[in-house]
């Protein structure tokens, strides 16, 4: 029996990755045995990849002051500035936030921890396409041809954080690569690759820590820059799976 | 997700201090979300700040929305409405942006009836659910599906001949 033809709602939800696991299968199912639609399907999420990378890069923009000053003065009402209850409420939001305050704090360690903690902030929030939809094969060959490196995961499954994808970002002078992983009660950690922080003289791991329990280690070497982030887990987790990945990256 | 104090209610009010951080954490999504939109026409920090402006009075008030990221897209929806990029008709920027040779992305976007870019843009860049983009259009859901589909098709055939032209050159 021939799959039933589709409604073009349920197509669209299949492109963002909403429609649920049934229908999708009954969705798939016509998909093979319709190259017309199978194509275009592939078309849109192209189009929402292009999208996002065109645009990604004003995530990471310092905001014009002049912005910032238009809430600040509109908005004089009275009380304390410290707002840890809304924070807490706002979960995205929030998690975005401490990534920009990170971003906009002056500091002395590398650049790549800035980068690393905006990247972690902004994806790691999102609970529907936090990674892109791709194999791993197909996600790493695809990085590593963007990235002119070897992009690898790095196996994190003996401290139980299981590889979820990744995604492709962008940096000043070249591209950038996230992948996540994610623990057993749906902790999340990132693992940055800036090729632009690359140094000749290898670092070891370094702790840098951020507000709000964000935390990163980092090293750099002669190919790339790398950063493993995580604002859930304490500094003795992240140094674990940090050492962890360190070891596999660098032998 | 729970909100505390007397703001548990859906759509209940947020104290205006309180929401004052998370909206300049929203800041680089709206500037986004501007740029992806208006090519042409206002330009992009204008309609966020104009933004920032209404979202600012409506703090004073205390009625900013507890769903933050929807209230702010709508301030700006409406911001970008009543500009001069917001109310052309279908494919009116076009000519303006191809004048202005600005890329692919941006000529592409401008083919398009606003209604249609915005929806596009919402669930492409900010991956709002269908139901946060007709909240935060005031639309009815059904609408946001029939023109994003009318949207990815659209951009799907500009982009195909764009690349097809570029072979022939």
């Amino acid at each position: 029996m021939s799959p039933a033809r589709p409604v073009e709602a349920d197509l669209q939800a299949y492109v963002d990755g909403r429609l649920d696991a049934a229908r999708a299968a009954v969705l798939e199912a016509w998909l093979a045995a319709h190259r017309g639609d199978g194509v275009r399907v592939a078309a849109y999420r192209q189009l929402g990849r292009e999208w996002r990378e065109a645009y990604a890069s004003v995530l990471v923009e310092p905001v014009p002051r002049e912005l910032l000053a238009t809430l600040q003065t509109k908005a004089k009402a009275p009380g304390p500035r410290s707002l840890p209850a809304a924070v807490a409420a706002l979960g995205a939001a929030a998690l975005i936030a401490f990534g920009v305050s990170l971003y906009l704090a002056p500091s002395s360690a590398s650049p790549i921890v800035q980068r690393a903690a905006m990247a972690h902030a902004v994806y790691a929030a999102e609970v529907q396409h936090p990674v892109e939809a791709r194999s791993r094969a197909e996600l790493l060959a695809w990085l590593s041809e963007r990235l002119q490196m070897k992009v690898q995961a790095p196996d994190l499954r003996r401290a139980g954080f299981a590889f979820l994808g990744g995604r492709l970002l962008p940096g000043d002078d070249a591209a950038a690569a996230l992948l996540m992983y994610e623990g057993q009660s749906g902790q999340r950690v990132t693992l940055y690759w800036g090729p632009e922080f690359r140094q000749a003289r290898e670092t070891g791991l370094v702790y840098a820590p951020g507000e709000r329990g964000m935390r990163v280690y980092y090293w750099l070497d002669d190919e790339c820059g790398y950063a493993v982030a995580s604002a859930e887990l304490s500094r003795g987790e992240l140094h674990a799976l940090a050492q962890m990945a360190h070891e596999q990256l660098e032998k | 997700m729970t909100v505390t104090g007397e703001c548990r209610a859906p759509g209940a009010c947020l104290p205006g201090v309180q929401a004052q951080e998370p909206i300049a954490a929203l800041i680089p999504h709206l500037r986004r979300y501007a740029r992806a939109l208006a090519p042409t026409g206002a330009a992009p920090d204008e309609l966020v700040r104009a933004t920032l402006e209404r979202a600012a009075e409506a703090l004073r008030l205390a009625h900013a929305q507890a769903d933050l990221r929807v209230w702010l897209f709508s301030l700006l929806h409406e911001a970008y409405v009543a500009s001069a990029a917001g109310r052309d008709v279908e494919g009116a920027a076009a000519p303006a942006a191809a004048e202005a040779g600005g890329a692919t992305f941006e000529r592409a976007i401008a083919t398009l009836p606003a209604l249609q870019r915005e929806i596009f843009l919402l669930v492409t860049l900010e991956d709002m659910s269908y139901e946060q983009v007709a909240k935060t259009l005031d639309i009815p859901i059904g609408t946001v599906m029939s023109r994003l589909s009318r949207a990815r098709e659209k951009l799907r055939l500009v982009l195909m001949n764009e690349a097809r032209l570029r072979q022939v050159k």
